[in-house]
């Protein structure tokens, strides 16, 4: 286990101090770690403790830091969005299979399915806001440069980081193979359909060039001692007070008893 | 000094040797420009002279690199990086992704080598200052111009303080100040006893910046001398590669029939120390 950075230390001094990327909470200044727990717990219990308990247990558990971090419009309209279409679909689904069902009395069905597209509408909502809750207010640099002063091999992160940054390079490199095609006459049609269909054949070369991107690179990094073992030198990272660890060390507890819970039968 | 013996590199999977037969000295405070025309080998070589080929691109190499008397063939990357940097020619595959801010960018190479903070934050501040880019410190190193990101990458590697460098048509994305600011840098490194190899095949870039040209032609050289010579050498332009404005200049006077002393008049418009403003100045 790598030695831990002395205590304060994440106060970088001088000019390193400005380079932490600006919180606009206090929540977005919380440990990444400590985030990524609070998400993580409620996640498990939103899929593992049964019937409605577990998704509203999780959105209670979510609520303060949503508030906290100013993200209530965002996420309550994010969780809609990707629940609700799921839900009448869950609910739809039921419903016609319900009333072919044999065994269900014929007015029951319609009861059922409102209770399947209730507990997925839950669910999925309960989700949709722990996983936002995280992205949105978490730096990926900060959670990088936390996980690698936890001791995850700076190889790993930078291969982390370098994925996460290919989707937007990708986007980037479309966008100006697009506007190029279009400027030699190319049609792009209207509408997402229309801008699929011009953009198929652009698949290919994108994904060429981004590889030979990543080629070089891969050698430009390496031009920069990043291939050299051991650990190196970080110039700041994330502030990981003993209250948050302490409020990390609770919540795994919890959850361990809640899935001990699930497993031995006595949530069921 | 950096010694390349190269009888013969070739690419992986390729058939034909990429470089062959050349052997290359760079003294301390040297700067030796490379030129050729495409598909000659330069940037090839310069992976040679900087280490990365065979190390990292693979490849099959009959030959050696030395640096400062100590052999580097079959040493891994990053050692070699320590010695010899290498600056690509387009800036934006150079930018990690990994840092957020252009001063953690230039501290990346400093932080792989796990340098002291202390160090690392004098020597980042340092370069910034050297290539007058202080002021993008905090700025994203993603959302920066071509001309940006190109200093900051050559402020990358030289963060790092590699005795020699090797840098591929460093200016290819710097507007006329740039491309000065440049030239005035790779000066002042070269004094502080740095060894450049400048890749470049825009003659007018090279002129007035190094004291000695190597002139490639099907991987391997054809030329290897004082720039003067070189540049006033006709198979430049057998090579379809143009020799500095003023020598063209010159040139296509004495053919318009104007008498004068053609060597003092390309002497008087060689550039000074600084190099690399041909486009700016002219």
């Amino acid at each position: 286990m790598p030695p831990e950075p002395p205590a304060g230390a994440a106060e970088a001094p001088g000019s390193l101090a400005r380079l932490r990327p600006p919180a606009a909470t206090r929540y977005h200044a919380c440990n990444p770690a400590t985030k990524l727990t609070l998400s993580g717990v409620a996640l498990v219990v939103a899929l593992v403790v049964p019937g409605a308990t577990g998704p509203l247990a999780a959105l209670a558990l979510l609520a303060g830091p949503v508030v906290w971090a100013r993200l209530v419009r965002r996420i309550s309209l994010l969780s809609a969005q990707v629940s609700a279409p799921l839900a009448v679909l869950a609910g739809l689904e039921r419903f016609a299979l319900g009333s072919r069902s044999a065994g269900v009395a014929a007015g029951s069905a319609p009861w059922n399915a409102a209770a399947v597209a209730l507990d997925v509408l839950l669910r999925v909502a309960a989700v949709t806001a722990a996983a936002a809750l995280f992205a949105w207010t978490t730096d990926r640099r900060a959670m990088a440069l936390d996980l690698e002063r936890r001791g995850v091999p700076h190889g790993l992160v930078f291969g982390v980081l370098g994925l996460l940054g290919l989707a937007p390079a990708v986007r980037d490199r479309v966008g100006q193979i697009t506007a190029a095609q279009r400027a030699r006459g190319l049609a792009i049609g209207r509408g997402p359909w229309g801008a699929f269909r011009a953009r198929l054949p652009l698949v290919f070369p994108t994904l060429v060039s981004a590889i030979n991107d990543w080629s070089e690179g891969s050698l430009a990094m390496e031009s920069r001692a990043s291939g050299r073992p051991g650990r190196r030198t970080l110039l700041w990272w994330p502030p990981d007070p003993p209250l948050e660890r302490r409020f990390r060390a609770a919540l795994l507890g919890a959850v361990l008893l809640v899935i001990a819970a699930r497993l031995g039968g006595w949530l069921a | 000094m950096l010694r390349l013996v190269c009888r013969s590199y070739r690419y992986p999977a390729a058939r034909e040797p990429a470089v062959h037969d050349v052997a290359v000295e760079i003294r301390h405070g040297e700067i030796v420009g490379l030129t050729g025309p495409n598909e000659a080998g330069k940037s090839t070589l310069g992976l040679l002279a900087a280490g990365m080929a065979p190390a990292v691109v693979g490849g099959a190499f009959d030959g050696y690199l030395e640096v400062d008397g100590e052999r580097m063939t079959g040493r891994p990357g990053y050692e070699v990086a320590q010695r010899v940097g290498y600056v690509f020619q387009n800036p934006a595959t150079q930018i990690s992704q990994v840092s957020s801010t252009v001063f953690e960018e230039v501290a990346l190479g400093p932080m792989n080598l796990g340098l002291d903070r202390a160090e690392i934050v004098a020597r980042v501040e340092e370069t910034l200052g050297r290539l007058a880019i202080g002021d993008l410190a905090l700025r994203d190193p993603r959302r920066l111009s071509g001309g940006e990101a190109q200093l900051v990458a050559i402020a990358s590697l030289l963060a790092m303080h590699p005795a020699h460098l090797v840098l591929d048509e460093p200016t290819a994305q710097l507007d006329p100040a740039g491309t000065r600011l440049v030239g005035a840098a790779l000066h002042a490194l070269a004094a502080t006893g740095t060894a450049l190899l400048v890749i470049e095949h825009k003659l007018d870039l090279l002129d007035g910046l190094c004291e000695r040209l190597l002139l490639m032609d099907h991987g391997t050289v054809v030329r290897d001398g004082p720039a003067e010579t070189v540049f006033a050498d006709r198979l430049l332009e057998a090579l379809a590669i143009l020799p500095p404005s003023r020598i063209r200049i010159a040139r296509a006077a004495r053919a318009a029939g104007v008498r004068f002393d053609e060597a003092a008049v390309v002497a008087a418009l060689r550039p000074g120390p600084g190099g690399l403003d041909a486009e700016a100045g002219r």
